[in-house]
Order: structure tokens, then C-alpha cells, then sequence
């Protein structure tokens, strides 16, 4: 039985039906109710939904096999786990944001908010760049509109919230989508299931991507 | 007496005893080491992080995060072989969250002319040590040199193939390529590293599919290399839970021949690490070549099933009115019959026992039972 960990929410539930169309269907997740864990005895999966940034700590301590997880949390967490396919959903940009017209002043250390403290980390450390991190769990945009920073590194996916709050992407760090992942020992032991799953899942993910 | 034992301190019986068997001697160190020998060779160490102190001469010293590198420090250079073991407690950080963690960790290196023959000992005796903490286990082999001889041949800078490393330990074929093609690396080079990365399975059926995936004489060279290695290891009669994955290969800088990973059932990552690091040696100014690996019993905690459930059998409570020599005999005579008494005067407190009992006087009267 391949334990299987699914992020919650629109991707989740969009990453499941590939998991489906590929074979890997489970009927009882699509039931109401509040059961945590489905699993479907005749094709070998139990699923789990965690909170999309709990998927990589299941995956690495052997919770679940196999996971779905954004490229985000891989790389601010860099967990240790295979990355096997990218499956081409949940698109978006890991970028630098902040005012229109804000002037980068080499002068002064950059005061750059965000959730994903390791990622700005390297990118700035690529461009020797000093600068001064302001960990934030949430509400990134406020953080240069209130003067609590120049800069902002988050995800962006339509640009929508930033261009309501006169904000623009100033920069693209790397561009963001959901990949499949699984542990080290379980792959070791289970490694023709999960390499037949992935083969399937890849094929499902190329075609909605040509 | 083993029922007393943790399965992790049973494992140590066990693999003392099977490197004391094929001729490797105990070795033993102090906790402290100098800073120095960390500092210097930061980049071979899994942490960065090292736990240091002023000594009363005033030297800055440390917890020890690592042991090879110690054992390297003190090997004679006299050329002659160095087969040791070590059964040592490290310290180190183990991610960001977790702070220092102090790790017991078991392991053995032979140090001097390693041959065919010795990197089959190392690589059979990593196998066996697997197999001795639990049946079901498997240890995937890579080699450095068949990697950075393909680097060579894609003419790739340090930072370059750091990254493609990276790529390849993760088994991350769509990051590789995206990688290469970026990098102008011919496309005959690009698909070579992608079906290099996909390799998986036991290594004498894996063999032929590396030897076709040769580019040059590096890469030959390391190829030649496991197929002694494989010949040798089924002389030996094992083999069977050795595969071929180049998702193995180490991070590190230093190692530059054979290197493994082993997994057991029930662990979710890498119980046992290691490979050759001549590279390492000759930094630490010795001239000779090493092969070694470490177990990280820390991880076997949990594979023993679920642990203690009762702090003992029996809880034996008694006040002042007790008979002392009654008792005795009765504590003796539960002891004998095989259990584990805990006596205590007064309140049991939080203890969870099986039995609880109280000693009345000179009898002993059944009070409640937890089970």
C-alpha cells in the first residue's frame, strides 16, 4: 500500500484527479464526511489531504511514500526527498516585489519581507547583495506599504492583490509549480510501484502541458 | 538479559561483534577535539554547526561533530593498513529546528592501500551490518568518479556540477536536463545523465546499462572498478541487497570512488553512509587511500516495536507496620519467578505498573492491576 499525501485545497483536489486518471482513483475521498485518511484496497493508495507545507515533512519522515508539494517549500526547506516529476499545476512566480518606482539604493542594507526566508537568502547572496530579512507569516503585501520593508520576495500567480496595492513584480526569482516527491527509503523498497506511478502521473502532466 | 536491552544497544552487540570478527580494531577517542580540525574541513562535515569551548590551556575545542576525520588525523602516514571501529556519540545539529542533538553513531574505516579487495570488505561488511539491524535492507551503491568523469566530459565548472549533483542525488531528471540544455551541454551528454539519474536495481543486472552509459576513460575507469567489486562481492555470497543508484553519491567534495546509502525497513531515511575519500586524506596531508561508513544507531530507536509499556511487573508498596524479612522473601521470591519488582514505602506517584501490590505486615495482598 503506497500512502500518499495530497496538499488541501484547489490543488490538492486538481493533483488527486490526475492521481485518478492515471489509475490511482480512491471513490471514498470524493464522500462527505470527515474522515482523514481513503484508501482503495484494489489499486494500493491511501490518501491523506495535509496542509500543503506539512507534504514535505510527511514525505521526508516516512509518513506518506509519496507526496505532491509546491517547488517553494522544496527549495526554502530543501527537504530530504526525491523530486520525480513536475506535474505542471499550481503555476506560479517566486518574485521580488514592491513599489513601481522603488529605486534599489546600494547604499543601504535591502529590507526584503517574506515567508520563504531561505529562497531571498540565496538570491540576494547570488547578487552579493546585503540585506536584512523580515520573516512574515502572512500578509507579505502589507510589509512595504507600512514601511516595514522596501522589498518583498512571495509567490505570484495573477498579480492581481499586488497591482491593488500599487505594488509590482521588480523581479522573477524562479518560476513556481506543484512536483511529485518521495522518500529516500521508500523508494528504495518500493521502487518499481513508484516508478509505474510515476511514468503514469508524468504522462498525465505532459499532456495537460505539451 | 536481552529483553533489557534497547534494540539499539543489541545492534551494537551485534556489529561489535562482526567487525571484531573480520579483524578491525575497537578505537577510542576523547569527546574534545580541537576546533581547528573542524574549521578547516567545514565542508566534509554533515553540519556546520559545532559546539565549542575554551579549555583551561585556552584553546578553542569541540564537541566532536564527526569521528573520521579524527581518526584520519592520527593515522601513522607510515603506509601501512588501518582497519578500526568505533562505536562513538557525536554532536551536531541536525536541522535547523532540531538544535544539537547528540547522535550515537557506530562505524568502521580502513585506511592505507585500498584495493579491490578492501573496498569489497568495506562495501560487503556495510551490506552485513544492514542485514544484523534488520533483514529487510538494501544498500545503494553510486561512484564518484564515474560522475565527475562525466562532468569532465560536459566540461562543467565546480559550481556547475555541484548544482547537476544536487539534481542527480534528488533523482530530479526534469531539473537536470533544464539545467544542461542551459548550460549548452550536447544533447548525447544530456540523455546520458537522465538515464544515469533513472538507474535503479541490483547491481550486477544494473551493470551492463552503466557500461553502456560510458563517455570516457573516467567513467570507464569507475565502471571497471564496480564490476570487480560486484565479481568480488558474489564470491563473498552477497549481493543480493546491493543496488546500483547513482542517487547515492555524496555531497561532499572529499569522496571520490565507491559510495553508498543504506536503508533498512521501518526507517524512513539513510541508516548507513559512506564511501572512499581519498580526497579527504590527502587534504589532512596523508598519503593514502580510505574507505569507511557510519551507522546512525540514533534512528534505530523505533524499530524494536512499540517500547516499554510498564515501568515494572510488580509495584510493591509497604508503610511502617511491614515485616522487613517477610518482605524480603517475598520480593525474592518474585524475582525469581522472573519479574520486575519495583518495592516502594509509601505513594506509587505516576509509576505504571502491571501489578500493584501491598505489603501488609507479612503478607502480601494484590491491590489493583493497570492490565
Amino acid at each position: 500500500m503506497l500512502n500518499i499525501a495530497l496538499p488541501k485545497g484547489r490543488l490538492g483536489e486538481v493533483v488527486f484527479d490526475m492521481f485518478a486518471a492515471a489509475g490511482y482513483d480512491c471513490p471514498a475521498i470524493r464522500e462527505p464526511g470527515r474522515k482523514l485518511i481513503f484508501e482503495n484496497e484494489s489499486t494500493g493508495v491511501r490518501y491523506f489531504w495535509v496542509k500543503p507545507s506539512d507534504v514535505s515533512i510527511y514525505v521526508e519522515r516516512g509518513a506518506a511514500d509519496i507526496g505532491v508539494a509546491g517547488k517553494d517549500i522544496l527549495l526554502e526547506y530543501a527537504p530530504q526527498v526525491y523530486e520525480l516529476a513536475d506535474l505542471h499545476v499550481g503555476k506560479c512566480r517566486m518574485c521580488v516585489a514592491g513599489f513601481r518606482d522603488f529605486y534599489d539604493d546600494p547604499d543601504r542594507t535591502l529590507r526584503v519581507a517574506t515567508k520563504f526566508s531561505n529562497i531571498a537568502r540565496q538570491y540576494y547572496a547570488g547578487k552579493s547583495r546585503l540585506i536584512d530579512i523580515i520573516h512574515l507569516n502572512g500578509s507579505i503585501e502589507l510589509a512595504p506599504i507600512l514601511g516595514l520593508s522596501d522589498v518583498i520576495v512571495d509567490i505570484v500567480e495573477t498579480g492581481t492583490t499586488l497591482k491593488e496595492n500599487n505594488l509590482a513584480v521588480l523581479a522573477e526569482i524562479l518560476p513556481i509549480s506543484a512536483r511529485l516527491i518521495a522518500n529516500k527509503a521508500s523508494y528504495a523498497f518500493a521502487c518499481e510501484q513508484i516508478e509505474t506511478l510515476t511514468r503514469r502521473i508524468r504522462a498525465i502532466a505532459d499532456r495537460r502541458n505539451p | 538479559m536481552e529483553d533489557i536491552l534497547s534494540y539499539e544497544e543489541q545492534t551494537v552487540f551485534r556489529l561489535r561483534a562482526l567487525y571484531e570478527r573480520n579483524g578491525y580494531r575497537p578505537y577510542r577517542m576523547s569527546k574534545f577535539e580541537e576546533y581547528d580540525l573542524y574549521a578547516e574541513n567545514k565542508d566534509f562535515l554533515v553540519s556546520g554547526n559545532i559546539i565549542t569551548f575554551t579549555d583551561l590551556s585556552g584553546r578553542l575545542m569541540a564537541l566532536k561533530p564527526d569521528v573520521t576525520l579524527s581518526i584520519i588525523k592520527n593515522y601513522s602516514n607510515d603506509g601501512v593498513m588501518e582497519k578500526v571501529y568505533y562505536d562513538e556519540n557525536v554532536y551536531r545539529a541536525s536541522g535547523p529546528d532540531s538544535g544539537y542533538q547528540e547522535i550515537t553513531q557506530m562505524g568502521l574505516e580502513c585506511i592505507g592501500c585500498v584495493d579491490d579487495y578492501a573496498t569489497a570488505e568495506v562495501v560487503r561488511l556495510a551490506a552485513e551490518s544492514l542485514a544484523l539491524i534488520r533483514g529487510e535492507s538494501l544498500l545503494n551503491l553510486s561512484h564518484m568518479g564515474f560522475l565527475r568523469g562525466l562532468f569532465d566530459e560536459m566540461r562543467l565548472t565546480e559550481q556547475q556540477s555541484s548544482q547537476l549533483l544536487r539534481a542527480i542525488c534528488s533523482k530530479n531528471t526534469g531539473e537536470l536536463r533544464q539545467h544542461l540544455l542551459a548550460w549548452n551541454v550536447p544533447e548525447r551528454l544530456v540523455q546520458t545523465a537522465c538515464a544515469l539519474t533513472a538507474l535503479h536495481g541490483p547491481l550486477p543486472e544494473q551493470l551492463p546499462a552503466l557500461a553502456a552509459l560510458c563517455v570516457n576513460d573516467a567513467t570507464e575507469a569507475a565502471c571497471r572498478e564496480l564490476r570487480a567489486l560486484d565479481a568480488l562481492l558474489r564470491a563473498w555470497g552477497c549481493g543480493g541487497n546491493i543496488c546500483l543508484d547513482m542517487s547515492a553519491a555524496g555531497q561532499t567534495a572529499y569522496y571520490n570512488g565507491v559510495v553508498f546509502q543504506g536503508f533498512v525497513r521501518g526507517v524512513p531515511s539513510a541508516v548507513l553512509s559512506g564511501g572512499r575519500y581519498d580526497g579527504l586524506m590527502e587534504k589532512l596531508g596523508k598519503h593514502a587511500g580510505a574507505i569507511g561508513f557510519a551507522v546512525y544507531l540514533n534512528l534505530l530507536e523505533r524499530l524494536g516495536g512499540p517500547g516499554r509499556v510498564y515501568d515494572a511487573d510488580i509495584l510493591l508498596c509497604y508503610d511502617d507496620s511491614t515485616d522487613l524479612a517477610a518482605m524480603t522473601a517475598a520480593v525474592q521470591a518474585l524475582l525469581k519467578d522472573g519479574q520486575r519488582v519495583r518495592v516502594q514505602k509509601g505513594d506509587a506517584g505516576k509509576l505504571r505498573c502491571k501489578t500493584r501490590m501491598r505489603m501488609n505486615k507479612t503478607v502480601v495482598e494484590p491491590v489493583e492491576t493497570d492490565a
